[in-house]
C-alpha cells in the first residue's frame, strides 16, 4: 500500500534532486508500479515535473561555447562535422591563429612540428606516446587546445577517448574526442603530465582504463 | 510580442516532439535543431548548479549523447521534450555536485556559494524565447515565504539532498520535506492558474 501524502512528498523532493541514489532509485522502481494505475500521481508527477521544468529555466540562459555543438556532433556521428551552417566560433578564434597554424603542421607533418615545440608566443605542443600517439597542441595560460590523433586505433561503439591532466598527483578530466584532430578545452592551465585514456561516451569523472598515450610537461 | 500562452506552447511541445521523432531516425539537423533551441538554457542550468564550466560544458554534451542514442524512448504522454531534457541536465548536474564535493570535501562550499535569493528571480532568457515562463517562475518563487524558497534554492540549485538541507539548517527533516511540499504546492497551484487546460 501507497500512502499518497508520502509518495506526492517524494515526488516533489525527485524532480528538486533531493533524493540521494539509493532514494532515486527506489523511489524510481515503486513509482513505475503505481503509477500506470493510478491517474492522481500520474498528474502530480507531471505538473511538479513542469513546476521544476520553470525552476530550470529561472537560472539564466548561458550560450555555450560556440565549438560545443560541433564536438557533440562528432560524438553523435562518430566523424568530424562542419556544417555549412556553422556558426561563428569566436572563442576558438581567440587563439586560432597560433594553433590552426599547429595543427596544419601537426596535420601535415609531425617531424615539422616537433621541430616547432615550445616556440612562438606561448604556444606549446607536445606528443603524447604509448600504445597510442596524439599531438596536443595548446597556448600555455589559455584553455584552449587542439588534440590531434597521430596514430589513434579505431574507438569502439560508444568509446570515446578523453583527455587527463595530472595537477597536484590528481589527474583532472579534460574533453572527450574522437579519432579526428578536434578543438579541446583545457581544465587547467598548469598541469605536469597529460594522458588520454578510452572512456564511454562523455566522458569518466576518474579514468577508468590505463592510459594509452601520456606525455610529462617539462 | 504576441503570444497566447497556451497555444504556443502547444505548438512548441508538438514541434519538438517532432524533432525528436526525426532524431530518433538519425536526423543530424533535427539534432542540431534541437540543440541550438535548448542548448542555451541547458548549459545555463548546468553552469548555475556545478558553477564550473568545464563540467558544465561535460553535463551538456553527455545529455545530448544520451538523448541522441535514446531519443526513441521518449514517451510524449509524460511530459514535453523540454521538460524530459532539462531534468535530464538538473540530475547529471546534481550528481556532478556531489562528486565534486565528495572529491574534494569542501563541504562548506555549496552553502557559501548558495545561490543568492535575489538572483533566481532575476531572469534572463535571452537565447530562447522564454521570457514569460522566467518571469512567471520569478514571480511565483518571490512569492514563497522565504523558509520555503531557500530550501528549494538550495536543493534545486545548491544540488544538496533533503538531508543535507536538514542539517545544514538544524532543522528536523521532516520540516524540510514539508517546506519543499507547501513550495511546490504553491507553485504548481500559480502555474496551473495560469495555463488552464
Amino acid at each position: 500500500m501507497i500512502d499518497h501524502d508520502v509518495i506526492e512528498e517524494r515526488i516533489v523532493a525527485y524532480v528538486l534532486g533531493g533524493m540521494d541514489p539509493i532514494e532515486r532509485a527506489s523511489f524510481e522502481a515503486e513509482f513505475a508500479e503505481h503509477r500506470p494505475g493510478c491517474e492522481r500521481c500520474t498528474r502530480l508527477y507531471s505538473d511538479y515535473s513542469e513546476v521544476s521544468s520553470r525552476l530550470a529555466l529561472a537560472a539564466p540562459a548561458v550560450a555555450p561555447p560556440a565549438d560545443l555543438e560541433d564536438r557533440i556532433m562528432a560524438l553523435a556521428t562518430g566523424r568530424h562535422v562542419s556544417s555549412a551552417t556553422r556558426t561563428a566560433a569566436p572563442r576558438w578564434r581567440r587563439v586560432a591563429l597560433g594553433i590552426a597554424a599547429a595543427l596544419v603542421l601537426v596535420a601535415g607533418s609531425v617531424a615539422a612540428t616537433l621541430a616547432l615545440t615550445g616556440s612562438s608566443e606561448g604556444l606549446r605542443i607536445t606528443q603524447l606516446r604509448g600504445a597510442a600517439g596524439f599531438t596536443l597542441a595548446y597556448v600555455s595560460g589559455s584553455d584552449d587546445a587542439v588534440i590531434v590523433p597521430t596514430d589513434a586505433p579505431p574507438l569502439g561503439p560508444g568509446r570515446v577517448y578523453q583527455l587527463w591532466l595530472r595537477v597536484d598527483g590528481r589527474m583532472l578530466g579534460s574533453g572527450t574526442f574522437g579519432t579526428e584532430a578536434a578543438p579541446i578545452e583545457l581544465a587547467a592551465e598548469d598541469f605536469d603530465l597529460v594522458a588520454v585514456t578510452d572512456e564511454p561516451v562523455g566522458g569518466s569523472p576518474q579514468p577508468t582504463t590505463d592510459p594509452i598515450a601520456s606525455s610529462e610537461i617539462g | 510580442m504576441e503570444r497566447p500562452g497556451v497555444s504556443v506552447h502547444s505548438l512548441d511541445e508538438a514541434r519538438d516532439a517532432d524533432l525528436l521523432r526525426r532524431i530518433a531516425r538519425g536526423d543530424e539537423e533535427s539534432f542540431r535543431a534541437l540543440y541550438r533551441r535548448y542548448g542555451a538554457a541547458a548549459y545555463g542550468l548546468a553552469r548555475r548548479v556545478v558553477r564550473q564550466e568545464f563540467l558544465a560544458e561535460e553535463i551538456v554534451q553527455e545529455t545530448f549523447l544520451a538523448l541522441w542514442r535514446g531519443a526513441g524512448a521518449y514517451d510524449a504522454s509524460r511530459g514535453s521534450v523540454r521538460t524530459w531534457l532539462l531534468s535530464s541536465i538538473h540530475h547529471r548536474a546534481v550528481d556532478s555536485v556531489r562528486r565534486e564535493e565528495a572529491h574534494t570535501r569542501r563541504a562548506q562550499r555549496a552553502h557559501r556559494d548558495a545561490v543568492p535569493e535575489a538572483d533566481v528571480a532575476e531572469v534572463v532568457a535571452d537565447a530562447l524565447d522564454l521570457e514569460d515562463d522566467s518571469a512567471r517562475l520569478g514571480g511565483a518563487l518571490g512569492g514563497l515565504p522565504p523558509e520555503q524558497r531557500h530550501v528549494v534554492d538550495l536543493m534545486y540549485y545548491g544540488g544538496l539532498t533533503q538531508a543535507q538541507v536538514a542539517e545544514r539548517l538544524a532543522l528536523p527533516l521532516g520540516t524540510v520535506k514539508s517546506r519543499c511540499l507547501l513550495a511546490m504546492r504553491r507553485l504548481r497551484s500559480a502555474l496551473t492558474r495560469e495555463e488552464p487546460t
